[in-house]
């Protein structure tokens, strides 16, 4: 019997990419537009979507979203490492992008850790906390992506979260400034330093970019930002239902 | 031996040959120790011809932040070959 490469590992094989230049840029900027219309639904139908870009911010409600935001990291980061093992598979140089940003983000949960302690949370007190449900569904959703369907569905995660900050994160940290104070959020003022001193929209979406071969992978990519924005949805209604609809009574 | 004084701190380490700043976890605080976020800025007091050269992610962190003190350092780029006192920020 002869002896044939057991090894079918595509990522070796440098391909010419499905999108071309021209082809990822409009359809970068067909996403971003489906993107901005979920941003302007989760504005409409999630309680609090826009809590803190308000005047005051209610402090329970800061302070269980400061110790779910270590835990997201946390469990994010895992989940992500597991999809760039399969990424390596598939296609090194996305691989290699991956990596370069969890070199950046992996810590982070340090700093919305630094910013709990400035309002007086522990770190034991983060750890002790069990994150919620709908966080370790969320966390359990990007494994099975990665492993039963495609691991750019991981990817899309993080193409949500850098979109959004972009978008979103400088409005809140400068109301958060005035209404929590500088120094309280100085953490996260850091964190979002790195988001936009290295791109990390684009990074994320050259990621993306390189992982589509067909139509089909930008018709996915919608479908798992919207899932990833249910799951997403699903924690901050409760967190309004803790928090939000009891202050909304009192008032 | 070449020593490191934290002025915020009022602590001092002696080290041999050189040493990474990023090493100095009970003197400094750190985020994401990688050059990106600026919670581990210090600003140096003396000896800063004694430390590395400044790295192209101090450089572009220090434009985005609009820092333009040429004694401010990002602890998590640096190395130190030799005597310095640092003031850490945070
Ligand atoms: S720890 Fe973030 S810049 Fe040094
Ligand atoms: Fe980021």
């Amino acid at each position: 019997m002869e002896h044939h490469n057991r090894i079918t590992d595509r990522s070796l094989i440098r391909s010419k990419p499905f999108l071309d230049k021209e082809a990822s840029a409009r359809a970068k900027r067909e996403i971003d537009a489906f993107l901005d219309g979920k941003i302007e639904e989760w504005n409409r139908t999630v309680p609090y979507a826009r809590h803190f870009e308000g005047k005051q911010v209610h402090l329970p409600y800061y302070r269980q979203s400061l110790i779910e935001h270590c835990w997201r990291i946390r469990l994010m980061r895992s989940a992500q490492a597991n999809a760039l093992h399969r990424i390596t598979k598939l296609h090194a140089e996305a691989a290699k992008l991956y990596a370069a940003y969890q070199d950046e983000e992996m810590l982070h949960d340090m700093l919305f850790m630094q910013d709990a302690e400035r309002i007086g949370v522990s770190r034991d007190e983060i750890y002790a906390t069990e994150p919620s449900f709908c966080t370790r569904l969320l966390a359990g959703y990007l494994y099975f992506v990665a492993e039963h369907e495609k691991p750019l569905g991981v990817i899309c995660y993080s193409y949500l979260v850098e979109y959004t900050t972009q978008k979103i994160t400088p409005r809140q940290i400068k109301a958060m400034g005035e209404s929590l104070g500088k120094d309280h959020i100085r953490g996260q003022a850091a964190h979002l330093n790195t988001d936009l001193v290295e791109d990390h929209t684009q990074d994320m979406w050259d990621i993306l970019s390189l992982l589509v071969d067909n139509e089909q992978d930008l018709t996915d990519i919608k479908r798992y930002l919207s899932e990833i924005q249910d799951l997403l949805k699903m924690f901050f209604e409760e967190m309004y239902r803790l928090h939000g609809a009891a202050e909304q009574q009192a008032a | 031996m070449p020593t490191l004084r934290f002025v915020n701190t009022g602590t001092q380490v002696e080290f041999t040959g050189s040493v990474a700043l990023i090493e100095m976890e009970d003197h400094i605080m750190f985020g994401c120790k990688s050059g990106n976020c600026g919670t581990c800025a210090v600003r140096i007091v003396s000896g800063g011809e004694n430390l590395s050269e400044k790295t192209d992610r101090e450089h572009r962190l220090f434009e985005l932040t609009g820092e333009t003190d040429p004694a401010m350092r990002l602890a998590c780029q640096c190395k130190a070959y030799g005597d310095a006192v640092l003031f850490e920020i945070n």
